[in-house]
């Protein structure tokens, strides 16, 4: 399995050459993926993958270049959305990324963290914008999550509508502490993300600002293949979705088994304690919210 | 500097209008037949190039590499990338000549169409669908019967349609086939010539589901692109008026106040020397405007007299009109005279304004009063300047004095060696089979003719044979100037 630390320094060993072919076209080197039938320029990937690698605990000012890119990128979106278009490719790469990461690891229960979020009256959104701008502003919205998530050294498992489900699986080179709290990093930087980079760019174009909640918790998955796609099977990741409907507009929601692996300085920002009954098994489940 | 660069910046009229439309209405064949040399390849670009928001070229050919095709067309490599150029060896002896084999290389073209990502975080654009040139049809079917060729092109079409594209063929083949039925528009291209130019003519003959406004269009294929020519706009931006600005005459040569007709006249035209304009019937006397304004206007402008002898059906104000707002008043007082109907002023007794000075009434009485009357302006006007530039329209002189016409023609040789002598310049103006004209173009250094061609007004110099110029009226200047386009 590849590390995904890995992969900004060396990306050849993330493309799978049944997909990707190295060609040169019009005097440019890079790969052709079959399956999109598109030509990404290696130049191209280079700068792709620079903007969507994981970054081991980045620094205030990373995370602010981090949000800096993010605006232009959301500003350049809003631009470029043409009638008949579809995701970006660097959205396109990061399912193929999990896809792979899922297809390689099929069939092995795993330790995981999981990590939803979806967009707070999404369907009031729906009464004041065209369809073409709601599917555009859902598709800036998913696309930063997107990147968002892999940076924290995480995958994409799907988006459900305007949802986005995240997974962070436990690997060798990260512990699972530090696992935790990068997901629980992660969340908050997608709050700082919608705030400061989304919504300003949005706002600035005279378009309603977004609101978002979030859920996450841990536990065992099985990856399995339905089909041609792969998917998560688990307690989990159900756990995950249904300790959602107690989360309000901009909180954080997590469930007691990531909490337990947080430090004290994470698990302040955590100060509401609720719980949850699970109707399948009729276990009470501890969650907490942030402020 | 600035009459060399407006000619890119001129707003024309476009004459393929009509196929744009044809090609939106979601058809999907077009047929374009033509000798070779009248420009197929060239209309087929052109055409596609006003498509790339929707389409993607694919040019079929044979036996052509990209920089032949760039050298041959600058301008394609905005449209045509390297790999959407499929180049197909049509030697008759080689096997990978034979139709199914070509149609087995458009079909994998067709599907391993390739979008190159620039940007990884904007959202990839649909595929675009193909607009294929296919320029080697003649090549696939020359050796077919009827029944395999239709079928071809049916396979070409469900093929076609299927990726939503659009296709164009092009033909040698002038004649009607059963392909006309099957396609979705027909143009034919074709090329005349006259004296020693060519004339080139597109003819629409069929756009399904589109209105054809213009069914015989005339084009040039200069600088290798293909530009339609359209009927003369009569309209003059009085809004955006400019001051005149003119192009200084030389020691032994007046400039015409255009660039480009300076260039092809080795600067102007030799002071001294004697001008005759042919104006065929079909053209109307605005055409003149366009080509005549900037001469006059560059002689004022520059402290040279201009004396212009209006004809006598019409008022002096249809000609003033076009210079009056260009040129400083001062000039045009000093420098400019106009002889003809000097009533434009109305007669409104509350009304303060005075006929302008430059406004010569006509003399009544007969041809040889009005001729001496004429020089006596001339000569008056060429005590003030270096040089003069006379014009006068014939034709309608001689409608005028009908029964005077040796008289005429004897003032006209007169007249032309008096203005010759002088260093001068005479520009003569008149219709076809009047007698004067005979004379004109005898005696005249450069004899020019304005000619209708498929709705649009040439200019061609007739002696000698410098050039053939489609005339459009340039909006952009602020005053009327003429843009011109070499037919070739």
């Amino acid at each position: 399995m590849t590390s995904i630390h890995e992969f900004t320094t060396d990306f050849r060993s993330l493309l799978d050459k049944k997909r990707f072919e190295e060609q040169t076209i019009d005097g440019q080197s890079g790969f052709y993926d079959k399956t999109e039938q598109v030509f990404v320029p290696e130049n191209v990937f280079a700068n792709l993958l620079g903007n969507i690698g994981p970054k081991y605990q980045p620094s205030n000012a990373e995370i602010q270049r981090m949000i800096n890119t993010s605006s232009k990128r959301v500003s350049n979106t809003l631009k470029n959305t043409y009638k008949n278009s579809k995701d970006s490719y660097a959205q396109i790469f990061l399912s193929y990324l999990s896809h792979k990461f899922l297809i390689e690891n099929q069939n092995h229960p795993r330790n995981m963290v999981i990590l939803y979020i979806d967009l707070v009256g999404s369907t009031a959104l729906t009464a004041i914008l065209n369809p073409a701008e709601l599917s555009m502003i859902i598709r800036i919205f998913c696309q930063e999550i997107s990147i968002c998530i892999s940076r924290y050294f995480g995958y994409v498992l799907k988006y459900a509508g305007d949802a986005v489900i995240g997974f962070f699986p436990e690997v060798s080179t990260l512990s699972r502490e530090n696992l935790y709290q990068h997901a629980i990093k992660c969340a908050f930087y997608m709050e700082k993300l919608l705030d400061e980079s989304i919504n300003e760019i949005l706002f600035q174009n005279g378009y309603p600002k977004l609101k978002s909640r979030i859920a996450i918790d841990a536990g065992e998955n099985q990856i399995i293949i339905l089909g041609s796609e792969p998917d998560l099977l688990g307690h989990v990741i159900s756990r995950a979705a249904k300790i959602m409907s107690k989360a309000t507009p901009n909180n954080i929601i997590i469930g007691d088994n990531v909490f337990r692996y947080l430090n004290d300085s994470i698990k302040v920002k955590f100060p509401v304690k609720d719980k949850f009954m699970l109707f399948e098994t009729g276990e009470i489940y501890p969650i907490y919210i942030s402020n | 500097m600035h009459n060399s660069f407006y000619i890119e910046l001129i707003d024309l009229d476009d004459g393929l209008e009509d196929i744009h439309k044809f090609i939106t209405n979601e058809n999907k064949s077009l047929l374009i037949r033509g000798k070779s040399g009248t420009g197929r390849t060239t209309l087929a670009l052109e055409i596609a190039k006003s498509h790339l928001n929707k389409f993607e070229v694919i040019f079929i050919s044979r036996n052509i590499s990209i920089n032949n095709l760039h050298s041959r067309f600058p301008w394609t490599k905005e449209i045509l990338k390297s790999y959407n150029i499929v180049s197909i060896n049509t030697n008759p002896d080689f096997i990978l000549s034979e139709a199914s084999v070509i149609l087995n290389t458009l079909m994998n073209t067709l599907s391993n169409r390739i979008q190159k990502i620039e940007d990884p975080f904007i959202p990839v654009k649909e595929k675009p669908r193909p607009f294929i040139i296919l320029e080697i049809w003649d090549n696939i079917t020359k050796e077919l019967h009827n029944n395999d060729i239709i079928r071809i092109q049916k396979i070409l079409s469900s093929l076609i349609d299927k990726n939503g594209g659009f296709i164009i063929f092009l033909t040698e083949n002038m004649d009607n086939t059963d392909m006309d039925n099957l396609v979705d528009g027909i143009i034919t291209l074709d090329q005349s010539f006259y004296k020693s130019y060519r004339l080139r003519e597109m003819q629409i003959y069929k756009l399904k589901g589109t209105g054809i406004n213009r069914s015989k269009i005339a084009f040039t294929l200069s600088n290798g692109m293909f530009r339609t020519f359209s009927p003369l706009s009569h309209k003059i931006n009085f809004d955006k008026k400019n001051n005149f600005i003119f192009l200084p005459n030389k020691e032994k040569i007046f400039s015409t106040g255009n660039q480009r007709l300076d260039n092809k006249l080795q600067g102007g035209f030799k002071k001294g020397s004697i001008i005759s304009v042919e104006i065929e019937e079909e053209v109307d006397r605005f055409a003149f405007v366009p080509i005549f304004v900037p001469l006059v206007l560059n002689f004022v402008s520059q402290s040279y007299g201009a004396l212009v002898i209006s004809a006598w059906d019409q008022n002096t104000l249809a000609v003033t009109r076009y210079i009056k707002p260009f040129v400083n008043k001062k000039f045009l007082n000093k420098y400019f005279k106009i002889i003809g109907k000097g009533n434009q002023i109305k007669k409104d007794k509350k009304s303060s304004e005075k006929m302008p000075s430059y406004i010569i009434p006509g003399i009544e009485g007969n041809f040889i009063n009005t001729f001496n009357f004429w020089e006596k302006e001339y000569e008056e006007l060429r005590t003030r300047t270096d040089g003069c530039l006379v014009t006068v329209d014939f034709s309608f002189v001689e409608l005028q004095y009908q029964n005077e016409i040796l008289d005429i023609q004897k003032a006209i040789i007169n007249f032309s060696s008096n203005i010759r002598s002088s260093n001068d310049l005479l520009v003569m103006v008149s219709r076809p089979n009047y007698k004067s004209l005979e004379v004109m173009k005898s005696i005249s250094d450069i004899h020019l003719k304005l000619l209708e061609f498929n709705g649009a007004v040439m200019l061609a110099a007739i002696k000698p044979q410098f050039f053939l110029y489609n005339v459009q009226t340039d909006q952009n200047a602020g005053y009327p100037r003429s843009y011109l386009i070499d037919s070739s």
